[in-house]
This record gives structure tokens, C-alpha cells and sequence, in this order.
């Protein structure tokens, strides 16, 4: 395997002889890191081209022999329940387009790397990324036929306020240069955020009866370990390399797990207020992927070359016990403009959160949806009908509360060229003030909104423009998808379904 | 199924040959694997190494 993997895979790069080198690979001197020797990359996985080919196409057929099964034997029917799907139309909309982009980024490190080895690496990682994109395409296109919410995906990425969060979070690594990349995506994304990220959707459709879901997710996930290996190697080749670079390391990760960070914060919410069969609560899915994997063995290793915990990690920890309850009021409250659908957590939800989070559900949250509930007595479910302002830097709505205090609303305001700008945390604030020339170019849906860039003036119109079309989203309950789903379920005739197949 | 070990986990194509009844390529592993957390040290035809470096 070695000799295989130099011989078909390092043995094939040349050195230029008659154009310099610097010219050959421009961009990886001007982030200030120093490269000494590329040979000193290390490839655990050994990878040549006919053995990844091989699995690859193995995983693939395995997936697309589930997804023909559950198609055609209306597989659908047997969810758990149809708002389930609002968690993947969630990942379709929010997750999916970044599989894309992460695809078009490891194409690029794939020509600019000047070592052959990680140059092979990322070009593995960049053909993995478009296989994601296309299978969960793929995988939830069968759910298209049959629910709202999933027709519009790529277009609302662009375009939708909540989704301009996790469009956000991968534009702005790929506008920075290729060594920030590989640890902003590479080592936050794929290794220190990925376990929280994924296994939360994939474990939540093997709760729910979504076998194309979570066949789709261990597919992917069998390539996250490659994905993951990259990234812990570049990191530590980084280290390695040049004493100088370690700053330059220890900032991007700390800019980078409070960005990554604050993307999950949409994780939280589906985790344990979306899926009508719970799997774990986020408090728990933090302190298993998070505090005792990251903080209680990774940080231990790297701690060998200087690098401490990310800054802001205790804020993180603090806010683990009300980070989804303030994220999903909020969503819930807005779900008139978005691509899913939000309803009252019932009593047996409320019962689980109460269990899950004796120390704020009953005290600070239990009080919203009770007030909520007289709301419903009385025919007058709560949408917002303003919009919110929006966190310069994450663009989640200024929603998050002090760390000290889940009562008091945090806001941070920089001045920048006398200009004023608003964060919703002091990791925001910190990236903020760190890059503000970068920030203050932020495409902040509402600003949009208010500048007559989104379709027009109403409510109706800026739906229009998203391409939200009536039982996209709102409230769940008397929505098409559940009045479908109720029709389907207790129809005695059920000679209609899949008249479409 | 989740499988610890501290500090070092070590999967040999021969054991795994053993269980199976049949030849098995240690890169067939990915197509077993759902998650992972530690560092892949080493990965060659007779053993996948799972170690922290320090």
C-alpha cells in the first residue's frame, strides 16, 4: 500500500524547471504561513486513485439500491410523522449548497497546494464533496414529490434570511486565502464542529423512519473520516512546519470555531424541537461531540504544540442549556417567511424538554409557550410581523442573551469609519473588530430587505422573490403537508398515493 | 455500536479476517464506519492505528 500510494501519487509530481515555482503555486505565501518542506505531509490513508474509485462506487451503489427500495414501496408513509421533514428541509436548503461549495474550494487547494500529497488529498476530498451534493439531492428529491419546501432549495439558499447564516459562514471561508481554508473548513468544520453537525441529521432520520436519510448520511460520513484526517493533518503540518505559524493557527481557530459555532445554533433547534422522535437533546450532543471529544481529547494533543482551546469556548458552554429554546422561539415565530413549517411543542415535548433541561425548560421557556398557548385558545398563533435585526457577522437574528444572564438580551456595538455595527455575542463582536473591512461587506437579508433589494416592500413580495409558495411554511398543524399526511393515513382508499410514481 | 479505547485503538486486517470468514482490505473499513473521532496514525494493508501523536 505504501509503495502503491508513492509510487502513484507522489512519484507523479515534477519539479518545474523552467518557471519558478513561485509562479506555479502564487498563493500560499501571502498569508504569512511558512512552508519548509510539503514532503513532510502525511497521508494516513494512503489513497491511490483505483482504490478510491473502487469504494466510492461501492458506497454509491449501496445508497441508490436503498433509495429505489424506499421509492418505490412509498417509504414516505412510514415517517414518523411529516413534520419530520422540516429537519431536512433544513439540511436540503441550509446544508446541501455548502457540500457545493466545499467541492469548488478543495478544487482549488487541489491545483494550489504545492505538496503533491495534500494536493491528492484535497482532490479526493473535493470529488467526495460533489458526490454529497448530488446524492442528497438525490435522496431527498423523493420527498419533493410529496411535500412542501424542498422545490426551491439552491435559489432560497441565496436569497432566504435564515439560510443567509450558513450561505454566510462558507463565503467567507472561501474568500480567505487557502491556508485559513483548510483550517476554517478543513480542521473547524470537518474535525472539530463535523459530529455535531451531521450525526445529529443522520441519527434523527434513523429515529423517524428516513432510511434514504441515513443511508445517505453513512455514506457521507464514511468519507468524513477522510475528511476529518485532512484536517487534523493540516493543522498539525501547519505546527510543525514553523514556530511562526502557530498565531496565525490559534487565530483562525478561534475565529473559526465561534463562526462554525454559531451555525449549529440551527442544529440545536432541529435536535430538540423539530424531529417528533427525540434522539438526544443538543446539551447532550454538545457535551459528547464537543466538551468530552474536542475539549477532552483533541485540545490535549495540540496543547503539545502551543494551541490552546478556542476563545469564546467557555460562552459556548455556558449558553449549551438555552441556545436551541431562544433559537427555536424565534424561528417559531417566524416561520411565515421561511421554507419550513414551526408548531407549539405539545405536552409530551414539553414533558422531554422539562427532563432534558431541568435547569432553565420549566423557569424561562415553559413561560413563553404557556403564554403562547393562551395565544392559541384564543385563535391567534404568534408570527412577528417586523423583521429582526440581524448579528453583522453570523447573521443569525440578535436573539442570543448575555452569558451571564438568560434574561437580558446581548448586544455588541462596534464603530467602524463612523459607522455603527451590531454583534449578537462577544465571539461575533471579536471576529468583527478583528476584520471589520470584510465584515461591513456582509449581504444582510434584512438590510436587503429595507433597501428594495428583495423583491419589494410587503411581506408578499419578499416571499415571492424566495420562491416560498403556500404550504412551504408557517404553521405546521392544518398545513398542506399535514392535512396530506392525515388524508394519506386515514384514507380507507389509498389508491391515490403515488398516482404521481 | 460505539467503540472506545483510550489513547490507542488498533484494528488488524487479520482478526477482522478471522470474524469475517473471508479476505477483507483494510480500506474496506470506510465503507464500516459511520463516525470517528481520535487521529488515524496509521493506515496500511495489515492494521488501521487509531493514536494521539502526544
Amino acid at each position: 500500500m505504501k509503495q502503491r500510494y508513492e509510487a502513484l501519487t507522489r512519484d507523479l509530481d515534477w519539479e518545474p524547471s523552467y518557471v519558478a515555482k513561485s509562479d506555479v503555486f502564487p498563493h500560499t505565501e501571502f498569508e504569512g504561513i511558512k512552508i519548509h518542506d510539503w514532503s513532510k505531509w502525511e497521508d494516513p490513508f494512503r489513497l491511490t486513485v483505483d482504490a478510491y474509485t473502487k469504494y466510492q462506487a461501492e458506497k454509491d451503489k449501496r445508497l441508490y439500491a436503498v433509495l429505489d427500495g424506499f421509492a418505490q414501496s412509498q417509504g414516505h408513509l412510514t415517517l414518523t410523522e411529516a413534520s419530520y421533514l422540516n429537519a431536512m428541509k433544513l439540511f436540503l436548503q441550509g446544508v446541501t449548497p455548502l457540500e457545493y461549495q466545499a467541492h469548488r474550494n478543495f478544487a482549488y487547494l487541489a491545483r494550489h497546494l504545492n505538496g503533491p500529497g495534500p494536493r491528492f488529498a484535497a482532490l479526493c476530498q473535493s470529488i467526495d464533496e460533489m458526490r454529497h451534493t448530488q446524492t442528497e439531492i438525490h435522496t431527498l428529491s423523493n420527498y419533493n414529490k410529496y411535500y412542501g419546501g424542498f422545490h426551491n432549495y439552491l435559489e432560497q439558499h441565496d436569497r432566504v434570511w435564515y439560510l443567509s447564516v450558513p450561505k454566510s459562514f462558507f463565503d467567507d471561508a472561501l474568500t480567505a486565502g487557502p491556508f485559513e481554508f483548510l483550517i476554517a473548513i478543513g480542521f473547524s468544520f470537518e474535525y472539530l464542529l463535523t459530529n455535531l453537525l451531521f450525526v445529529p441529521f443522520m441519527s434523527g432520520a434513523s429515529f423517524n423512519g428516513d432510511l434514504p436519510t441515513m443511508t445517505f448520511g453513512f455514506s457521507a460520513q464514511s468519507d468524513e473520516s477522510r475528511h476529518m484526517t485532512l484536517g487534523l493533518e493540516a493543522i498539525k503540518f501547519l505546527l510543525e512546519q514553523d514556530e511562526a505559524n502557530v498565531p496565525i493557527v490559534q487565530a483562525w481557530i478561534d475565529k473559526w470555531f465561534w463562526r462554525g459555532y454559531r451555525v449549529t445554533a440551527l442544529v440545536a433547534q432541529m435536535l430538540d424541537y423539530m424531529l417528533p422522535r427525540k434522539v438526544m437533546s443538543w446539551k447532550e450532543a454538545f457535551e459528547l461531540y464537543f466538551e468530552e471529544q474536542m475539549l477532552g481529547g483533541l485540545f490535549q494533543d495540540l496543547a503539545f504544540y502551543g494551541i490552546t482551546p478556542p476563545k469564546h469556548v467557555d460562552d459556548a458552554i455556558a449558553e449549551k442549556e438555552i441556545l436551541s429554546h431562544q433559537v427555536y422561539w424565534t424561528l417559531y415565530q417566524f416561520s411565515h417567511a421561511a421554507a419550513f413549517t414551526t408548531t407549539f411543542p405539545d405536552a409530551d415535548a414539553q414533558t422531554w424538554l422539562a427532563e432534558n433541561y431541568p435547569g432553565t425548560f420549566d423557569k424561562l421557556y415553559k413561560p413563553l409557550w404557556d403564554k403562547e398557548a393562551r395565544n392559541l385558545e384564543n385563535g391567534g398563533r404568534h408570527f412577528v410581523r417586523g423583521l429582526p435585526q440581524l448579528c453583522q457577522v453570523c447573521q443569525i437574528p440578535m436573539l442570543f442573551t448575555e452569558p451571564d444572564d438568560p434574561t437580558t438580551l446581548c448586544q455588541r456595538e462596534s464603530v467602524h469609519n463612523g459607522e455603527k455595527f451590531q454583534t449578537c455575542s462577544n465571539g461575533c463582536q471579536w471576529i468583527f473588530e478583528r476584520e471589520p473591512e470584510k465584515y461591513v461587506q456582509a449581504w444582510l437579508p434584512v438590510h436587503q430587505i429595507y433597501q428594495g433589494n428583495c423583491g419589494g416592500p410587503t411581506v408578499p413580495d419578499v416571499l415571492a422573490w424566495y420562491g416560498i409558495q403556500e404550504g412551504d411554511g408557517g404553521e405546521y398543524k392544518g398545513s398542506v403537508d399535514d392535512t396530506n399526511w392525515k388524508s394519506w393515513h386515514n384514507a380507507a382508499d389509498h389508491s391515490h398515493i403515488g398516482s404521481e410514481a | 455500536m460505539r467503540i472506545t479505547a483510550p489513547g490507542r485503538l488498533v484494528i488488524t486486517r487479520e482478526s477482522v479476517e478471522e470474524r469475517l470468514g473471508r479476505e477483507w482490505e483494510t480500506h474496506e473499513f470506510q465503507l464500516a464506519i459511520v463516525s470517528y473521532f481520535g487521529h488515524i496514525k496509521e493506515w496500511d494493508d495489515d492494521e488501521i492505528v487509531i493514536a494521539w501523536d502526544h
